[in-house]
């Protein structure tokens, strides 16, 4: 076991950490699955409105790889189908019959068996390839590759984010079923990343089969991108795959069961959320399910992820695919400070000292979702560079990006990173910049190029 | 507040609208509403959810903050450097007291009674300088600012805020306006806005202000008589002067020694008039300890970049002593190297100007050479070149054009440790 300290980095002091008790949440009145969810996709329907699903039957696949399938979490009825330009298929809604008092039906899914392509044919076949991710790019894994390691990543360091050791508790042996399934997929080894002196990891801590790393320090201490860079850089042309521990969970689950896990456990936090907590809650529910069966109200912004990795929900307020964590924030509109740029503003959020804050240190802040001024050109105090752990120059490789040179990118550090990676740079810039978004289009770029 | 929030609102709809009345001029109606509240606008529903309080209004405000010690003292020392030519020309003879031509504010305010002059006379009369330096450096240029922000339908960026201030404060408080004028207008056109304006300008603004004059009207930004301001704009000579007074600065008097420059210097002034800035010069780098003050606040809101000024002084210190292995006892290479610091611009410069995030190198080890680099190039200028006894600016400029290729051997390495890993 080797300790990695990161030292540069920042976590934000926010409030509404989630309690740290599992409770089960209520049977949601429908899913959504969400196309856009998985950039890349040609989504094919399996099925039409008014079908009667089962849990675990596949509602629609992907053309460009007709074994992967995204399955229904929920029996039920389709509700609805999306679709956009060319009939693009958006999304597809299902209503929970569970919620109304009926019966809920597994469908049958394959199970693990064979060599490693069987294996992946299974996963892909059950609904589950999608947990596993790729680095570089940052995008479901393509299973024709070879991963030189498997990362499995069992804490999450990012503001008020669910940690994956206790939302994985009394699952030892679903996990150990996983990171069995894992080492069937690659030749190199599975890591597993762990906070350092962390709690609830005893379960985790007694895995076999994988190398334990512990990292200490500020976010982003606590993501993969930063695992990768600490335990075994990529070299040109290596891939990796990335899952989390719950993911591995998961797995395991379907691998032990023949079942497909339609449950997830999340974690709601957030200033503006009411009843903070972990629940144990269908993948892909409406959010109202955290929230006692009523839609999160007022001007609130409900993000799938932490605040400073995630997606505001849609209109259909559903859950994403792979959501841990769930934050409710105040959305901030109309709110506008008078003079804000140039009063000593003793209250609120920042890394910088020129907001003076730091004059009376808050353990918790209440922050909403207001930029806080306009954007600009890059104007680099060197914030960027303190909040980046990674030895990457963010602003070389931003001007890279944005100017199109793609290759100077590369050499620069692109394919170590993906918006995840950077979004403290986001979050600390006087500029406004998206640093994630550039990255993105620098990736996409290079998947077109490549 | 909520009274005035309507009264933007109201007004807004003439400028926001694609369609509405003043729509081509919402630039500045949108610097002048975001100058009062902060911008409606919020994250997108992707990614990163929250931001930092900060944005680039605090961080530019925080360099004036952190100038304003300077620019007090500028004020005052204008005044002060005024009265005591003064005195100094009526004790010999060349000028009376009742022959005391007032100012603008003066005239409003009240005339001083010269050889009482009280602190209030010394306050009035640096403003009445100061004053339209100010005005004439923030009109110009950030009315050139909006229009090519106009022009180019963008936010007006903060980074002029800064300028307009640095501007007053590196040029002598004689100057004649017109002159700053058409320093300004230089500069922000042509070594600016022709780059894109805030951001991608390759040399610092202020700086080029201030070379430009420097080439440009040599008469007004050079020699001995041009540091102390007066009322008086001599024929031929446009200048705001003391008529006939002329006093060298302390890098003049170390140029011109022919013994050991370090008596020369504290046969003329004391280490402690250098120190605090009871000296002529330009009008706001003159008080080493106001530059101190506003280099902490720099440093400790991490707005100014500490590896750029601690390797600066480094640098200076470091060639300045190279430079007197050389066995030189006079001249200005017999200066000691700590003297070097307390003399010129060099410590406002490495401060306020070389820090410049934008035309200054980005990669940390950039820093530590760029830094050291102004205090060598600067050394260079004041002890090797015989025609100008102060470096500070040229090096800056130099520098400035090298900055990028600097940070290109940086990224380069960056770039080979990351090939070596594959």
């Amino acid at each position: 076991m080797t300790t990695h300290t990161i030292r540069k980095g920042y976590d934000l002091p926010l409030a509404g950490r989630p309690e740290l008790q599992l409770v089960d949440a209520p049977e949601p009145a429908r899913v959504a699955l969400e196309t856009g969810e998985f950039p890349g996709i040609k989504p094919k329907a399996l099925v039409k409105e008014g079908d009667v699903v089962k849990t675990g039957q596949p509602v629609f696949l992907d053309k460009m790889d007709r074994d992967l399938v995204w399955c229904s979490p929920v029996s039920g009825t389709v509700s609805r189908m999306d679709f956009g330009e060319r009939r693009f298929l958006l999304r597809v809604v299902i209503d929970n019959a569970a919620s109304k008092g009926g019966k809920e039906e597994h469908a049958a899914v394959p199970k693990p068996s064979g060599d490693r392509d069987a294996i992946v044919k299974a996963i892909k076949g059950a609904g589950l390839w999608q947990l596993v991710r790729q680095r570089p790019i940052g995008k479901v894994a393509q299973s024709h590759r070879v991963p030189v390691a498997i990362f499995v990543n069992g804490m999450d360091s990012a503001p008020l984010a669910a940690d994956p050791c206790f939302a994985t508790r009394g699952q030892k042996a679903d996990l150990q079923a996983g990171i069995d399934l894992l080492r069937k997929l690659t030749a190199g080894k599975v890591f597993l990343s762990l906070r350092a002196a962390g709690d609830h990891q005893s379960d985790a801590r007694a895995l076999q089969g994988v190398e334990v790393h512990d990292f200490a320090g500020p976010h982003p201490s606590g993501l993969v991108g930063t695992h990768i860079a600490n335990i075994r850089p990529l070299k040109a042309g290596e891939v990796a795959w990335t899952l989390t521990l719950q993911d591995v969970a998961r797995l395991g689950e379907w691998a032990r069961t023949g079942r497909y896990p339609a449950h997830t456990v999340v974690a709601l936090g957030g200033s503006a959320a009411a009843s903070r907590k972990y629940f144990r809650v269908r993948q892909c529910a409406d959010s109202a399910a955290l929230n006692g069966g009523q839609p999160f109200a007022g001007d609130v912004r409900v993000i799938c992820g932490n605040v400073l990795h995630g997606s505001a929900v849609g209109q259909d307020r559903c859950l994403g695919f792979a959501t841990k964590t769930v934050t409710v924030i105040p959305e901030g509109t109309g709110r506008r400070d008078l003079f804000g740029w140039a009063l000593p503003q003793f209250g609120k959020l920042s890394r910088h000292r020129s907001v003076f804050s730091w004059l009376v240190p808050k353990k918790e802040h209440v922050v909403d979702a207001r930029l806080h001024g306009g954007h600009r050109p890059i104007v680099n105090i060197g914030t960027w560079e303190g909040v980046m752990p990674l030895d990457i120059h963010p602003s070389y490789l931003v001007r890279a990006i944005q100017a199109n040179d793609i290759d100077e990118a590369v050499k620069l550090g692109l394919l170590e990173v993906t918006e995840e990676d950077v979004a403290l740079c986001t979050f600390v810039d006087p500029c406004k910049i998206d640093v994630g978004q550039v990255i993105r289009q620098g990736l996409d770029m290079y998947e077109k190029e490549a | 507040m909520q009274f005035l929030r309507n009264l933007i609102e109201k007004q807004k709809t003439l400028y926001h609208a694609k369609d509405s009345r003043f729509h081509k001029v919402w630039p500045l109606f949108d610097a002048f509403e975001t100058f009062l509240f902060a911008p409606d606008h919020r994250t997108s529903g992707q990614r990163v959810h929250v931001r930092d309080y900060v944005d680039l209004k605090r961080v530019m405000n925080t360099v004036i903050v952190a100038m304003l010690p300077c620019l007090l003292w500028a004020i005052w020392n204008t005044g002060a450097q005024h009265f005591l030519a003064v005195d100094a020309m009526v004790k010999a003879g060349k000028a009376t007291a009742d022959g005391y031509v007032t100012g603008w504010l003066q005239w409003l305010l009240g005339a001083p009674t010269i050889g009482a002059v009280t602190a209030f006379d010394t306050i009035v009369f640096g403003l009445q300088r100061m004053l339209p330096i100010l005005i004439t450096s923030y009109g110009v240029g950030l009315g050139i600012e909006m229009l090519f922000s106009v022009i180019r339908k963008e936010e007006v960026s903060e980074g002029y805020l800064v300028s307009g201030m640095l501007i007053a404060l590196i040029v002598p408080a004689s100057i004649p306006l017109w002159q700053l004028a058409i320093g300004v207008a230089f500069a922000v056109v042509l070594g600016k806005e022709v780059f894109g304006g805030t951001g991608m300008n390759v040399f610092n603004p202020a700086m080029l202000v201030r070379a430009f004059l420097f080439f440009a009207f040599p008469a007004q930004m050079s020699g001995d008589a041009v540091w102390v301001a007066g009322n008086h704009s001599p024929a031929g000579v446009p200048g705001s002067l003391v008529d006939g007074f002329s006093q060298p600065t302390p890098l003049a008097v170390v140029k011109a020694a022919s013994t050991d420059a370090s008596t020369a210097l504290q046969g003329a002034y004391s280490h402690a008039d250098l120190f605090f800035g009871n000296i002529p010069g330009s009008a706001g780098e003159i008080s080493k300890l106001c530059v101190l003050l506003g280099a902490f606040w720099l440093v400790f809101t991490g707005v100014g970049s500490w590896r750029v000024m601690v390797a600066g002084v480094l640098g200076l210190l470091g060639s300045a002593w190279l430079m007197q292995l050389g066995g030189a006892t006079t001249g200005p290479i017999s200066l000691l190297p700590w003297e070097q610091l307390l003399c010129g611009g060099f410590l406002f410069g490495i401060v306020f100007m070389a820090t410049d995030p934008v035309s200054s190198p980005e990669t940390n080890l950039g820093k530590w050479i760029y830094g050291a680099l102004v205090g060598f190039v600067t050394i260079l200028v004041r002890t090797i070149n015989p025609a100008y006894p102060e470096g500070t600016m040229l090096a800056i400029l130099l520098l400035n054009a090298f900055a990028p290729g600097i940070d290109h051997f940086v990224v380069a390495a960056n770039i080979k440790r990351r090939m070596a890993r594959s």
